[in-house]
């Protein structure tokens, strides 16, 4: 047979209730056993959380990073520079075996300058 | 729970608790220890693992006493730890693959039932209890939760950390479930309500 909504619910009531009983002796030995361990074990410190930033601040906070970003590229020429030199920078030269310069250049590709044949 | 005006409130015993004051622990101990073991039975189906994690959630409520928010009722907190600790007991049993034997032996002659109790429990509600035992973890959970410690959707939501919407079909799939296997037992109302001859 098709069991109705509200037979069906209370058999799951019935059965999840039932037995469940703790003897008052058997829970007094529990809360013993619990006590004990709990005067030998230490109460962890509060943890302090940080406040979230509102979002204005967060908008705040990341336009100055953007800011700071475009004004580094802009007028810190160091990192440009660096970049140039190492680009065009070479680690070794000298003659080849057919008698022609070659330089080395420090790039990705390994591209090296050769002069031309005399 | 309802606390009366000479019994002082979960979050004023959490603050004793705080200074390590295990009276107060004691009282809450009082208060939920047989809710928080009864949920604990019902997902493990194991007393003495009932009895371990229930011990093991007023140890934390000890550990955890300044971590705890008494701005916020006790008992959604308690019933997380229990959902949490049952949950690892599961997995670790599932590892272990108990026989199938030895559950349906707990079910049979379960440690926890008093003689009464034992005469009470008829064979459908062992079935039932079965039943539930075989839905999966998330589903017994919500199962518990609702028909056990009596919660509402938004309560276990709440709880389990999960939208309301989940909670509502994982309770659907369970109900469906139990209805599929209950429905093959052959039984009648009067069976069910226990007046039958």
């Amino acid at each position: 047979m098709d069991m109705q909504d509200k037979e069906l619910d209370a058999w799951i009531s019935a059965a999840l209730q039932s037995g469940t009983t703790v003897p008052t002796r058997r829970k007094s030995q529990i809360w013993e056993q619990i006590n004990e361990q709990a005067a030998r074990q230490t109460i962890l410190m509060p943890v302090t959380i940080e406040e979230k930033s509102s979002l204005a601040e967060r908008v705040i906070l990341v336009g100055q990073a953007f800011r700071a970003w475009v004004s580094a590229l802009v007028t810190d020429e160091a990192q440009y520079e660096r970049a140039r030199q190492s680009h065009y920078s070479f680690r070794y030269g000298g003659p080849s075996r057919d008698g022609r310069l070659v330089l080395q250049l420090m790039n990705p590709m390994g591209f090296n300058l050769v002069s031309p044949s005399f | 729970m309802i606390v009366t005006e000479s019994e002082p409130s979960d979050a004023e015993l959490i603050e004793r608790v705080r200074a390590n004051d295990l009276e107060a622990l004691g009282s809450l101990f009082d208060r939920y220890y047989t809710q928080v073991f009864r949920s604990a039975v019902a997902i493990t189906q194991d007393s003495a693992v009932a009895e371990d994690i229930a011990q093991e959630c007023f140890l934390k409520i000890h550990r955890y006493a300044n971590r705890i928010d008494t701005s916020l009722p006790l008992i959604p907190w308690l019933y997380r730890v229990t959902v949490n600790l049952s949950y690892t007991w599961v997995a670790r049993q599932k590892k272990r693959r108990v026989s199938l034997e030895a559950v349906v032996d707990r079910l049979i002659s379960p440690a926890w039932l008093s003689p009464d109790h034992i005469a009470e429990n008829s064979e459908i509600q062992q079935q039932v209890r079965e039943a539930i035992h075989e839905l999966n973890f998330n589903q017994r959970v919500v199962v518990v939760l609702h028909y056990l410690s009596g919660l509402s959707l938004e309560e276990i939501a709440e709880i389990l950390d999960c939208p309301v919407g989940t909670v509502k079909s994982r309770l659907y799939y369970a109900r469906e479930n139990l209805r599929r296997r209950l429905d093959s037992i052959s039984w009648t109302s009067e069976v069910v309500h226990g007046y039958a001859g």
